[in-house]
């Protein structure tokens, strides 16, 4: 900008009487001043508070039109709502249609009850551990892996998830220990896993070369924005502002009474004093191409927020799963008392978002063969099945995360009567034979304490089960813990 | 160099050029964006000084320097620097923008995440 457009500002900003200001844009800022003690910390949130009243400036809704205040309105709904501590969730569990391609990059536990293609229902605890991030996550840096920084554990195997599931009706027990379950005899399942690709934790020189258009989008309009914003700097420095507030806040902080002062108390302090400040400075409609500068550059970024939320995830998994023993023989293969063949279960999930919107698509696809052939049975391959699920992000609750509401459908080809996992006997009605199962499935995710907690709840329609012939409606609810967290706060 | 304020310094001809290197922590990219300097003599503003940003992706950080004004002291250099942060960034997040004069130990001030992006730290240099 030449010296006129500067002069011109100059005429435009006017001092004028005490006008009310609207503070909520400086709220984080006023707060971490109010809360902070040591002197560097003092010194951090006064300069971040002072470098940021441009804000409040720019967001003063008095002397500007109409179409102003709906550009203001629109930059305001950008403030920051939630505190997210720790990387997204990424647990799944049995009770899900669709598995997510990610899994918690330190640890994570997740309890469901309820089932989708077996006949017999069952409450299973599933553990879920990344070892590469729990040998990394015991040094000094463990927070940023939780935020699954790729410079902060560098190496392959932080691709590779473990997990381990137990199924708590199962085990036999003694009568003396009538109120406890032996996980001996409780194992299900063990999954290894694999990121193939993961641009969703993109870093660096990798999230400029994957998000290289919406980065040079949203570089372009910030450019703009703060080769303007710096003309309004100058400005308040000019009418003293930025010194004022610096000079009467160290005054303020001085005082034998401040340290005395509750946190709202200082925070009321604080913002009498900025108010006061800005009182002294009426924005011009002058400033609207500013405004507008700063809505644009919010939205590019938003724009850059959602490509990473949508970007690509591809995960291959390896699981083993070990039947319940069955009840009944069935038919020459399993005797009385004995288990069905082991499974092994090969598995992909790609997960891609929709454009910029907050929806995430899934699709997986997976075959099941058994560990062994016996006498009756038509060969190791069991099954092999597809699906997809389409996961609506809802709006954020602040303190909490976004819930999501998701749709899901599943198609599974038995090539063989099924004799793994739910083989007990149901009802006296006949093991299921060969063919085809689809499943639809319902399902919305509570979060909770900043997305540690998740609690799905879903329903599912099937046209049979594994075991039975006949369609199923049936719920199915579960308790998911990202344990990432507890490493976030432990290093806060 | 000398540090006389809350991002506010003090710097003689011997100083330029300075450079300035933006750190991001706990981010997944250095999204540190700098405005021209502005010149500003005698309350008025008399020119700007264009900066080239180059960036280091890998070390999530980017830089640039400052060269000596045309103009001759006394005047104030001005400069904002917008720090952008990631919606799912921890509070802990924050930039690191270190100053480094051409004589003489650097300066280094911290950006922390704001209530609504980006979050500006204003640089400055009382040259005399």
């Amino acid at each position: 900008m030449k010296p006129i457009c500067y002069l011109l500002l100059t005429t435009l900003l006017t001092v004028v009487a005490a006008t009310a200001q609207n503070l909520s844009p400086l709220k984080n800022e006023i707060e971490a001043l109010a809360k902070a003690i040591s002197p560097s910390d003092q010194e951090r949130a006064l300069a971040n508070l002072r470098d940021n009243l441009t804000k409040a400036t720019l967001l003063d809704t008095s002397a500007v039109p109409e179409e102003g205040k709906k550009v203001i309105q629109e930059i305001l709904a950008f403030r920051r709502a939630d505190v997210q501590n720790g990387a997204t969730s990424g647990a799944s569990g049995s009770t899900s249609a669709i598995l997510s391609p990610l899994l918690p990059a330190i640890f994570g536990v997740g309890i469901e009850t309820g089932s989708l293609t077996r006949t017999v229902s069952g409450t299973t605890i599933t553990l879920k551990a990344n070892p590469a991030g729990l040998l990394c996550a015991a040094g000094e840096n463990a927070a940023a892996i939780a935020r699954r920084d790729d410079d902060s554990c560098k190496t392959f195997w932080k691709r590779v998830g473990l997990t381990a599931s137990f199924d708590m009706g199962r085990g036999e027990k003694k009568a003396e220990l009538e109120n406890l379950q032996t996980l001996k005899n409780q194992f299900t399942e063990f999954t290894a896993r694999v990121e193939l690709l993961n641009h969703r934790k993109a870093t660096g020189g990798q999230y400029r070369r994957v998000f290289r258009r919406a980065i040079l989008d949203w570089e372009a309009k910030a450019q703009r924005f703060v080769d303007k914003n710096v003309f309004t700097v100058v400005e308040l420095i000019q009418a003293g502002v930025p010194t004022e507030v610096e000079t009467s806040l160290k005054a303020l902080m001085a005082t034998p009474s401040w340290a005395t002062l509750s946190t709202e108390d200082r925070v009321k302090e604080i913002e009498s004093l900025v108010k006061t400040a800005l009182a002294r400075v009426k924005p011009s409609s002058s400033l609207a191409e500013e405004r507008r500068f700063w809505l644009e550059s919010l939205r590019a970024n938003r724009r850059l927020q959602s490509a990473i939320a949508n970007a690509a995830v591809l995960t291959t998994e390896y699981s083993y799963q070990q039947p319940d023993l069955a009840m009944e023989a069935i038919g020459t293969i399993v005797p009385q008392g004995v288990r069905p063949p082991n499974l092994h279960t090969a598995r992909f999930i790609y997960a891609q978002g929709w454009g910029d919107k907050r929806l995430d698509l899934t699709a997986h696809a997976a075959a099941c063969w058994f560990s062994e052939t016996r006498p009756g049975m038509r060969g190791l391959f069991r099954d092999c099945r597809s699906g997809v699920e389409a996961k609506f992000k809802l709006r954020d609750i602040a303190n909490y995360g976004a819930p999501t509401l998701s749709f899901a459908g599943l198609y599974v080809f038995l090539n063989q009567e099924p004799l793994g996992l739910g083989i007990t006997a149901f009802n006296q009605v006949e093991i299921g034979e060969r063919g085809h199962i689809g499943l639809f499935q319902a399902k919305v995710e509570f979060p909770t304490a900043n997305n540690a907690i998740r609690i799905p709840v879903s329903f599912t329609y099937s046209n049979r089960t594994e075991l039975i012939k006949e369609s199923e409606v049936r719920g199915q609810i579960g308790i998911s813990f990202n344990l990432d967290s507890v490493f976030v706060e432990k290093q806060q | 160099m000398q540090t006389v304020g809350l991002r506010t310094y003090k710097v003689e001809s011997g100083d330029f050029p300075i450079e300035v290197v933006v750190q991001a922590n706990e981010l997944a990219a250095c999204r540190g964006v700098a405005s021209d300097v502005q010149v500003v003599k005698t309350g008025t503003l008399v020119g700007s000084i264009a900066v080239t940003v180059t960036n280091d992706a890998p070390n999530l950080a980017c830089s640039y320097q400052i060269r000596c004004p045309n103009e001759q002291p006394p005047c104030d250099l001005v400069q904002t620097v917008h720090c952008w942060f990631d919606d799912d960034a921890p509070d802990s997040a924050d930039y690191q923008i270190t100053i480094q004069p051409g004589n003489g130990d650097a300066a280094k001030t911290t950006v922390s995440r704001p209530t609504i992006n980006p979050g500006a730290a204003v640089l400055v240099f009382q040259y005399r």
